[in-house]
């Protein structure tokens, strides 16, 4: 039972004790995951803003971050679930900037539609995303004043990571990327530059692009966005992060470079993401008795295994739960995306962590044994055990989702 | 085994404190090397920075883009009343003909008259790019370069106190600001004076019989070195909770929808903890007013004006009376300042802005150098003269005793701001 609960902290979001006790054995639950994946996946529709002031209406984001966390604790499909939320913290986006919430939905339908496509049309996707060219300014890099924001964190935070390139590929890339505007109803300088171009798309304008050569990463040519997008996707050091990060993610530690190696020998950047996934769990790593319980739990993974244990739905406290951990989701607090590891056990995040409780009724009293199986806890120390006995029992359920082992996934 | 897993098991006995026999066991008793909480590069060392330890930095964030030039109005330039045509400030209180403080600042006027307000002008970042997040996001770090996710005054604990005092930081405000975080400290924040505690469903009817029983999964050791990050964090939860109770005597249960981020309040109570045992080194308090002032800025900034004078007004007399008043500076702080012009009723983003240093302990009068007002940046905005780097590594290195060259990205001009 522990194994199969591994497999669905790992492979989804929080521990999914329902489905825990359908499956029979680790292997048997990895199938029945990689099964599951949804082709094409599901999305809630939602109508474009009608005017400005409804595009900037900031609350309207509320219901997209409410259907979101109910897809994480309840929507079959929970590989494309943990996959959308890995992307989102990889190609960080926030609403603080951005403050267009129909920008953030459109972009977080490319994220789920290609959650488990090739890594190669994601970040083609992304790179013309809307929203991205709002949070990283690529819609104010013009030949005119050139940005290098997006240049830069494409190539630090998305692709290839530092130590792999200089300040003149930055810059030079930065001017390949230019010319890029996405249409924009309510703008009349946007509409008229977009002409008959479908709403909400991103287009490119020669006008404002730089002409001419500039050099990326020792290529010289008249490179433009598809081409610098191109030569990231082709580097052997995109290869090799992207397939690292999403080893440590799913195995809670760095690969050897011996499994590094052999992942990345089975997929390639222009292959589908889920043939990585599958390469990952057939390592002996990712079953590894010893590598369960031990990354930190997120906030959001601490409150999805609560809602999956004793919750009937995802309520409107639950935003504000999160966002005071600085955990909310389509607001990470930087480009880097959410912070994770130790930064999330300080006093602020584990007394509020309790905070969470707001989102299930007074759970039914019941043996500390099945409070624990509950909340996917299946080594629990005597210390632990003998606390959570001893509590009244209101404060059962209350304690054991802020146990050291619970902090653990 | 491999000793991959060995790792593993070691780890998650480090991170819950338990089953520490079995990773003994698990590694073949071998010497187990604990893998580091800290990434490379992360914050300095816990006891590599210098700490002046009776005294208190308050940091006041005035987010949104404080139209500095009407709070420190250059009323004797004839061009300041051309570009601010519908936003002038009328009557500022003068200083020295050439620049007076909004009419709503009568307590700071005085303070400044006493000598004991450090006026910064010029103030703002390189390539300033006129964004909020971009901004706001320098300001909290320290450092223009992106690579730098923690802040500046988390690293500075990380360097003084790391995780043995949590409450040698505070924020008072609606929750944790990046400014504070650090890779090896920790945060509390508390939002009024009810301090830290959790928001729980009224079913929870006791919260304190709660948080006591909570404290039951940290076994009782001498030295926090044996307990266990979580475990650790734990205890400093439980304590720091206890100690803001002592402290703040007891507050009224709130809930996060109920609070109202009035200075005045936060201020109160900053001074509160600071004549308390708890002595913090540093208290960051945020989430007051919006200062991004694009319409009705006459109205909406004098409101904020005659707020913050008033907040500090009170603030200074808790410290006052408490004898504490060499012991204490309040630095402003916000992201950027407005444009040069105004566009009819409000101003738009900026870049370079004046900021206060606060107290006894400072040398008041005027430092920096004003911008001009007539040869501006291609977007019409000042062009800033100090670098809100040097701001911070005056404070730090004059005010809290430490090296900023550890904190920030790199070495700054410090201007000699105390007495």
């Amino acid at each position: 039972m522990r194994a199969v609960s591994h497999v669905y902290k790992r492979l989804g979001i929080g521990p999914n004790p329902d489905r825990v006790a359908e499956a029979s054995s680790p292997k048997d639950a990895i199938a029945a995951i990689l099964d599951a994946s949804e082709n094409p996946v599901r999305v809630m529709p939602m109508d474009p803003p009608a005017d400005r002031d409804e595009y900037r209406d900031v609350a309207r984001v509320a219901p997209l971050v409410a259907w979101w966390l109910e897809q994480m604790a309840f929507a079959p499909d929970t590989l494309t679930e943990r996959m959308t939320w890995f992307w989102h913290d990889h190609f960080a986006t926030s609403i603080r900037k951005v403050r267009a919430p129909y920008l953030m939905w459109l972009q977080h339908c490319t994220i789920r539609r290609l959650a488990l496509g090739p890594f190669s049309e994601l970040l083609a996707a992304v790179a013309k995303d809307p929203a991205m060219l709002v949070y990283l300014d690529g819609a104010q890099n013009s030949a005119e004043t050139v940005n290098e924001n997006f240049a830069r964190e494409v190539m630090e935070l998305h692709t290839m990571g530092t130590g792999e390139y200089t300040q003149s590929d930055v810059t030079e890339a930065a001017r390949a990327l230019t010319g890029w505007l996405f249409h924009l109803p309510f703008n009349q300088r946007a509409t008229a530059a977009a002409g008959s171009r479908p709403e909400w798309e991103a287009f490119f304008v020669p006008a404002r692009h730089v002409q001419g050569s500039k050099t990326v990463l020792g290529v010289t040519s008249d490179h433009d966005l598809d081409s610098v997008v191109e030569l990231l996707v082709e580097h052997p050091a995109t290869h090799r992060r992207i397939a690292s990060k999403l080893f440590e993610a799913l195995a809670a530690r760095p690969p050897t470079t011996d499994e590094l190696d052999h992942l990345t020998s089975r997929w390639s950047t222009t292959d589908p993401t889920i043939l990585l996934v599958e390469a990952i769990v057939e390592l002996p790593a990712f079953l590894d008795a010893a590598s369960f319980d031990t990354r930190i739990k997120t906030p959001v993974e601490r409150l999805i295994g609560l809602v999956q244990a004793y919750g009937h739905g995802v309520p409107a406290e639950t935003s504000y739960a999160l966002h005071s951990q600085s955990y909310l989701p389509f607001n990470p607090p930087n480009p880097a995306g959410f912070p994770n590891g130790e930064q999330l056990i300080g006093p602020h995040q584990l007394v509020h962590a309790f905070d969470f409780l707001s989102v299930i009724d007074p759970p039914a009293a019941a043996p500390t044994a099945d409070v624990f199986e509950r909340l996917g806890l299946y080594e629990v120390g005597e210390r632990t055990r003998t606390v959570v006995e001893a509590a009244a029992p209101s404060h059962r359920v209350p304690l054991a989702v802020n146990s050291p082992e619970y902090a653990l996934t | 085994m491999t000793d991959d897993s060995c790792t593993l098991v070691t780890r998650r006995a480090f991170l819950t404190g338990l089953g520490a026999t079995v990773a003994l066991a698990a590694c073949g008793g071998s010497n187990i090397v604990v893998l580091s909480p800290k990434e490379p590069g992360a914050g300095p060392p816990v006891g590599s920075l210098g700490r002046a330890t009776d005294r208190t930095l308050v940091v006041v964030e005035l987010g949104g883009g404080n139209d500095g030039l009407s709070m420190v109005v250059p009323h004797g330039s004839d061009r300041y009343h051309d570009l601010r045509r519908s936003t002038r400030i009328e009557h500022p209180i003068d200083l020295d003909g050439a620049i007076g403080l909004h009419p709503n600042l009568p307590v700071l006027a005085d303070m400044y008259r006493t000598g004991d307000v450090a006026i910064v002008e010029g103030v703002g970042m390189p390539d300033p790019d006129l964004s909020h997040f971009t901004s706001m996001d320098r300001w909290w770090t320290g450092t223009t370069d992106s690579v730098s996710r923690a802040g500046w005054l988390g690293r500075y604990l990380d360097g003084t106190v790391g995780f043995e005092d949590p409450l040698a930081g505070i924020v008072i405000g609606p929750g944790p600001t990046p400014a504070m975080l650090g890779d090896g400290s920790f945060t509390v924040a508390i939002s009024d004076a009810s301090g830290l505690s959790p928001d729980v469903p009224e079913w929870i009817d006791d919260v304190d019989e709660l948080m006591e029983m909570w404290k039951g999964f940290v076994p009782e050791t001498p030295t926090a070195i044996d307990l266990s990050p979580v475990q650790r964090a734990i205890q400093a939860s439980v304590e720091a909770r206890h100690a803001l109770q002592l402290a703040l005597g007891p507050g009224e249960r709130s809930t996060r929808r109920s609070r109202q981020n009035d200075l005045s309040e936060q201020l109160v109570l900053a001074a509160g903890l600071i004549a308390s045992d708890i002595a913090p080194s540093v208290i960051y308090v945020h989430g007051f007013g919006d200062f991004d002032t694009h319409l009705e800025q006459t109205r909406r900034h004098g409101v904020l004006m005659a707020a913050l004078d008033e907040a500090l007004s009170a603030f200074f007399t808790v410290i006052d009376a408490s004898g504490l008043g060499d012991r204490v500076t309040v630095l402003t702080t916000s992201e950027f300042g407005r444009r040069a012009g105004d566009n009819g009723g409000g101003t738009d983003h900026g870049t370079a802005n004046v900021q206060f240093v606060i107290g006894a302990g400072v040398a008041g009068g005027r430092y920096g150098e004003p911008p001009s007002l007539t040869r501006l940046d291609a977007n019409s905005n000042l062009v800033h003269t100090v670098d809100f780097r040097s701001l911070y590594a005056s404070v730090l290195d004059g005010w809290l005793g430490s090296d900023h060259t550890q904190v920030l990205d790199g070495d700054f001009e410090t201007l000699d701001l105390f007495a």
